[in-house]
């Protein structure tokens, strides 16, 4: 229950006390009421004479009267008062019922105002719950999609998966191919480059098949020979000679014409060793 | 911890790139060349060309190296600070030789250098070799055939035989008067041709000793076969040998210590041996064959000799040892002249094949026989002493005229005719 609704109830609340309070000091005039009236005459007594006895007898009747009218009086008084209170407490009593029906109504009313809270409430909580509901729901659906979404997503990145990996398998092989084709490449230029400097090879005569030197040959894109330097000598300088000489003489050497194949033969490692000559 | 994994970081980037360096470079494998002479320039020598000549002329002629023509050439460095190796490079060869001669006197002052055209652009593989001599003027071929020398051993890797020389008979018939007979040492290229006999019989069958210095020879000037040996140099002579019948066929021992010879005073010509300081023989084959042309194997434990023991003349080897003999030759009716070339493995000998006789070589491990010569009218081979070159005479327009055939029959050269015939030659040890 909210603020302004307590303070709504409280108010009211002060409101019909105040009323209920204002409503005591207001004279209720009941069907039946003997109007309570107290008479403000002036006692006009009629002196007459009387004798002591008389007197006596009279002062006792009257004071008897007196007595009888204080009495009477009391008795009215008391009937009065009775009355009174009766009234009073009739009045209370009204008072009390209109309290109560006040509060009654008060209280129906805060029921009412509670009942409407509640409502209020409920209705928030139901608005909520079906907020949540829905939520929940729309969640759930939500879930429900998200998971159909999930599984959808799942189902497609699987396929997306499997097409991936099939592309990368076809790559794969592709790439494998690529380098099969380029390893033949290699080869095949390889052997170009071997011819080429053979044919250039002045074998001296005095074949040692077991020597053999080992150059280290540097390329420029087109196979222009940069460099030729010997790395390990045969033992034999005339061989050694003969090879660094033929490297150059054949220079340029076939090589590939693109790039990144090229770049393999930019530094080349020779073994020359005179097993014999070309045919 | 940072700078410790921040370390490892770059250990690893320069191993990988390092290893990855290494995987870098292709491998590949020369095992095939070419049979071929090598291409070389001899510049002419400034200041006087006849060097160069002889030079060009000698490893022209040896077969391992083809000589750039003269004419062709259009850039004449004198020293290797003059030369423009692009230039070279263009022209295709692969060494340089150039040089510059100046008088002085009676003697000129030679420089010279050899240089490698594909190693000349870097300074620091520059393979120069320059060096200086001073000749006296008359000496100057001999120089000449030195420098041949350099050349053909840098490169070749093999030792040059310009150097060497020949010693063979001249046969002169001058009009009117006697035979003169002439024993002649003479360059291996024919020059320089010295008398260091001169008779009026026969001279017959010289032999170098293992030193070059003397020769050994036979000759009829008393009217009968005697054995001699003669300092080159000094023309100095002795007599060894004058027994009855046959004197002949001397051969030197590897050690120059004896001669191997033919005698034939047990009835039949026999090989002995005849020990040079104590003079005396040793008989080494037996029989009634003709045994004659010893050759020693170059260990000196064996000879190879031409005898008639089978029937005809076939080449024969006798152990010096236990006197054990072996056939060596089984094709053809006829073989002789047989010697080893250097390396043992091979014999350099006369095969007569359906009347020709050639000058062949017999593969001693095979057995096979290849012919070098083709005309039919050789004999007297003589290997050099590289065991690359035979030396033989020939019969050429009616003239005895000398020529000289690598063993694997690509170089063939006709030396200098003389006035005469020439006869017996003999190719010389190196210098």
């Amino acid at each position: 229950m909210n603020n302004r609704g307590y303070k709504l109830a409280f108010f009211l609340s002060v409101l019909l006390h105040v009323g209920a309070i204002a409503g005591l000091f207001i004279e209720l005039k009941a069907p039946n009421d003997v109007p309570l009236r107290v008479e403000n005459k002036p006692n006009i007594i009629h002196a007459v004479a009387i004798n002591q006895e008389t007197i006596n007898a009279e002062i006792e009747k009257i004071s008897q009267q007196k007595a009888q009218q204080k009495q009477a009086q009391l008795t009215l008084q008391r009937e009065l008062a009775q009355q009174a209170l009766q009234i009073k407490q009739q009045a209370a009593e009204k008072i009390k019922l209109q309290e109560s029906a006040a509060k009654l109504q008060h209280d129906y009313q805060q029921k009412i105002v509670d009942l409407k809270k509640q409502q209020a409430k409920k209705n928030q909580l139901d608005a909520k719950q079906r907020h949540t509901v829905k939520k929940e729901s729309s969640k759930q659906t939500a879930s429900k999609q998200q998971q159909k979404d999930r599984e959808q997503i799942n189902l497609a990145k699987r396929e997306a998966d499997e097409k991936l990996l099939q592309e990368q398998v076809a790559k794969e092989q592709q790439e494998r191919q690529r380098l099969r084709g380029e390893q033949q490449v290699i080869e095949k230029y390889k052997g170009l480059i071997v011819k080429a400097i053979g044919q250039q090879w002045l074998v001296p005569k005095n074949l040692d098949k077991s020597l053999a030197c080992n150059l280290l040959v540097t390329l420029a894109p087109g196979g222009s020979v940069l460099s030729a330097t010997l790395i390990k000598t045969s033992g034999d300088s005339v061989l050694d000679r003969s090879a660094i000489a033929a490297v150059f003489k054949a220079s340029p050497l076939p090589v590939p014409t693109e790039s990144e194949l090229f770049d393999k033969f930019r530094e080349l490692r020779l073994t020359v060793r005179p097993e014999g000559f070309l045919s | 911890m940072m700078v410790n994994q921040a370390c490892r970081g770059f250990l690893l980037f320069f191993v990988v790139c390092f290893t990855g360096l290494a995987h870098a470079s292709l491998n590949l494998e020369l095992t095939q060349g070419i049979d071929a002479a090598i291409p070389i320039a001899i510049v002419p020598f400034k200041g006087n060309d006849t060097l160069s000549q002889i030079i060009q002329t000698d490893l022209q002629n040896s077969g391992h190296f083809k000589v750039m023509a003269k004419q062709e050439i259009e850039a004449f460095p004198a020293s290797p600070d003059d030369v423009n190796f692009a230039y070279w490079k263009k022209t295709g060869v692969n060494a340089l030789v150039v040089g510059k001669i100046d008088s002085q006197g009676d003697n000129y002052q030679v420089t010279f250098s050899i240089l490698d055209v594909f190693h000349g652009s870097d300074p620091q593989n520059q393979v120069t070799n320059t060096k200086v001599f001073t000749v006296k003027k008359a000496d100057i071929r001999q120089l000449a055939h030195h420098l041949s020398d350099l050349v053909y051993e840098q490169l070749t890797g093999e030792k040059g035989i310009f150097s060497t020389r020949i010693a063979y008979v001249l046969i002169e018939h001058p009009q009117g008067m006697p035979t003169k007979y002439a024993l002649v040492v003479a360059d291996v290229d024919g020059f320089n041709p010295k008398p260091l006999l001169i008779s009026d019989e026969p001279i017959m069958s010289p032999s170098w000793s293992p030193d070059g210095r003397e020769l050994a020879y036979v000759s009829f000037e008393n009217n009968r076969a005697e054995i001699y040996r003669s300092e080159v140099a000094s023309g100095k002579r002795e007599l060894l040998t004058s027994y009855p019948g046959i004197n002949g066929a001397p051969a030197w021992s590897p050690d120059g210590q004896k001669l191997a010879i033919v005698l034939s005073k047990s009835g039949y010509p026999k090989i002995y041996t005849y020990d040079l300081s104590t003079k005396l023989l040793s008989q080494i084959t037996q029989g009634s064959s003709i045994d004659t042309e010893p050759s020693f194997a170059p260990d000196g434990n064996s000879l190879v000799f031409t005898s008639d023991r089978g029937g005809s003349p076939q080449i024969y080897q006798v152990n010096l040892s236990d006197f054990d003999i072996q056939r060596l030759t089984f094709d053809g009716s006829y073989n002789s002249s047989a010697s080893y070339t250097s390396d043992g493995k091979n014999l350099v000998l006369l095969h007569r094949d359906g009347g020709l006789f050639n000058i062949a070589i017999l593969d001693l491990g095979s057995g096979k026989v290849t012919n070098l010569t083709h005309s039919g009218l050789s004999e007297s081979p003589s290997v050099a002493p590289n065991g690359k070159m035979v030396l033989y005479g020939s019969l050429y327009g009616g003239s005895g005229i000398l020529g000289i055939v690598s063993v694997d029959g690509q170089v063939r050269l006709q030396l200098p005719s003389r006035d005469g015939d020439v006869q017996g030659p003999v190719w010389s040890p190196y210098a």
